[in-house]
């Protein structure tokens, strides 16, 4: 997958490591199992602290979308689950964000039609 | 003969300078003269008539400075010919890199007077999939085995032929200089990879050819260099040994611009075929073709034309490197130039004296011989130099011969002014000593004092 970095930006450059391999899963650009270059490779192609991606892999890992041993190196995870601890997740942050939408006027068929298009897209690969 | 050498290096050094000048006015990735552009404004007639301008102009410079080293074809001295080279030398690179830099200026001026100006973008973007398998087509670093190994059999041969005091500067120069090949090598294996288009298969197409060509001309440039302490064994026996050698350089030299050449267009081919989805606006790293970023962790970076790597003056060590480089090369320039002025007008320049203990030979650009007279066992008067003398290194031109030579197979000091008539043989049980004054009398004078 390509994996794009802004240093300008106000998002920490380990959040946006982390956003965008999952967005990549996401879009199929990253496959289950797939290897992903080493903590030390992947910055010094990136121009960036080895902690930093190593901050963004670990976070990425403690949500259990990257595996990593001693032999085969950092990895997608074979398989995913909507499990209790990712459900909890997800609700504290849609909770936020509805309650944002609500705030600003949105309809419940408007947010839904949001979400709807959100997740086609990644269908489509986009 | 010296005299000739100089003057077909100025033009070949003209020509050359003309012609690697020449390169960044025709873009790669939509870079020309140091400015980067829109990929739509690069074929723009105002853009065209200034790299137009700019040919011209360096082939104009071209022809001027070979004319303008004829002259010393009618040089009498040795000093002054190669100070009237290196004097001329430097004004040609100097007035080439101002030329360059003129019209740097007049391509940004061009590109803001255009309005030309691209966001500059701090976005970087990486292909997680290139990353892994970035080096696959790199030349095998087992490959420096075989020249190793020619090195060290050739380095070992010097050390037999030639002796220790003799080989060391060429075992020491020619261990560096290898090492560093395989430094580069390392450097280029090292060097991130490069988005450049939308499709990740050119990307790696182009990824590939790059660092192949490069870690071929690393490994190839090693051989070239490793058989060099061979040649010089062999030239101690056959001297034309090093007329193929030379015919070897040349070829190498030939095949190094050509492959590089061959490589800078299949780029530019292919991506003007698929146009960049990056084009990062650099300019303000590159400055006057050298790069400073001190943000950039990189020591060494790709150039911008596309031929060559860069080191990134940004950085501590690639001051440190640079500085180094610069005080080696003008130390070496004006060391020897003073010798051969010493030489050439410092009248008794190549003199020796003789105590009951010891004999001193001395000459500027060598050391001072100390020989013990109970060392020496023949002392011979002969009117020139044998046939069979062949530099080891020092100083050897139509007038002098000052420094470590083989002479009729055996290892040499010389301290010799050329055809005065009277040359002066020390046999000792480890080398010769060979000297002749500038005045005939003094060497017939230690002549008698020895005998």
């Amino acid at each position: 997958m390509r994996l794009r970095i802004d240093a300008a930006s106000t998002v920490p450059l380990y959040q946006q490591i982390h956003d965008q391999i999952i967005l990549g899963l996401a879009a199929g650009e990253l496959r289950p199992d797939e290897t992903l270059p080493a903590v030390r490779q992947l910055a010094d192609e990136l121009n960036v602290n080895m902690l930093t991606v190593a901050k963004g892999y670990n976070l990425l890992k403690t949500e259990g979308y990257l595996i990593s041993d001693r032999r085969q190196g950092t990895r997608v995870a074979a398989d995913f689950q909507a499990d209790k601890l990712f459900m909890q997740s997800l609700q504290e942050q849609l909770h936020l964000l509805t309650a944002a939408a609500k705030i600003r006027g949105l309809s419940v068929a408007e947010l839904q039609q949001i979400i709807t298009t959100q997740y086609q897209g990644f269908e489509q690969g986009e | 003969m010296l005299n000739w050498i100089f003057v077909g290096l100025n033009i070949f050094v003209a020509v050359t300078m003309a012609a690697t000048s020449a390169l960044p006015a025709k873009p790669h990735k939509n870079v020309i003269l140091e400015t980067t552009l829109p990929h739509n404004a690069l074929q723009q007639p105002p853009i065209l008539a200034l790299t137009q301008q700019y040919k011209k102009q360096l082939w104009g410079l071209a022809i001027f400075f070979s004319l303008a080293g004829l002259p010393i074809m009618f040089i009498h001295f040795d000093s002054l010919a190669l100070l009237y080279f290196t004097l001329l030398l430097f004004g040609l690179i100097g007035t080439f890199y101002g030329t360059e830099i003129h019209f740097i200026h007049k391509m940004n001026q061009l590109k803001r007077h255009q309005g030309w100006g691209i966001p500059i973008t701090t976005e970087k973007m990486v292909d997680t999939q290139l990353i892994l398998t970035k080096n696959r087509r790199l030349v095998p670093i087992s490959w420096f085995g075989g020249s190793g190994i020619l090195l060290l059999v050739g380095l070992f041969s010097n050390w037999r032929v030639l002796g220790w005091t003799t080989s060391w500067p060429l075992i020491l120069a020619l261990s560096l200089s290898w090492l560093l090949f395989l430094l580069l090598y390392w450097v280029i294996a090292a060097l991130p990879v490069r988005v450049l288009t939308a499709q990740p298969e050119h990307d790696r197409l182009l990824n590939d050819a790059y660092r192949q060509t490069w870690s071929r001309q690393m490994v190839i440039s090693s051989y070239v260099l490793g058989i060099l302490p061979l040649v010089v064994t062999l030239t101690t026996i056959i001297f034309s040994v090093m007329y193929l050698y030379l015919v070897l350089i040349t070829g190498f030299c030939v095949y190094f611009i050509y492959d590089l050449i061959r490589e800078r267009n299949f780029e530019d081919q292919l991506l003007g075929d698929f146009s960049l989805t990056t084009t990062t606006d650099e300019d303000r790293y590159w400055r006057y073709a050298m790069y400073n970023n001190p943000n950039d962790r990189r020591l060494f970076v790709p150039d911008r034309v596309g031929v060559n790597i860069s080191l990134n003056l940004g950085r501590p060590a690639g001051k440190l490197i640079g500085g180094a480089i610069l005080v080696l090369v003008l130390g070496l320039l004006f060391s020897v130039i003073g010798g051969l002025l010493a030489l050439d007008f410092g009248g008794n320049s190549i003199r020796a004296s003789a105590t009951t203990q010891a004999i001193t030979l001395k000459a500027p650009g060598t050391r001072t011989s100390q020989i013990k007279r109970q060392e020496v066992t023949q002392v011979r008067l002969m009117r020139r130099l044998p046939a069979n003398t062949v530099r080891a290194n020092g100083i050897g031109t139509a007038h002098f011969a000052i420094g470590n030579f083989r002479v009729q197979k055996r290892s040499a000091k010389l301290y010799v002014a050329r055809d005065t008539g009277a040359v002066l043989r020390l046999r000792t049980k480890q080398r010769d000593y060979y000297f002749s004054a500038k005045k005939p009398q003094e060497t017939r004078r230690l002549y008698r004092a020895l005998h």
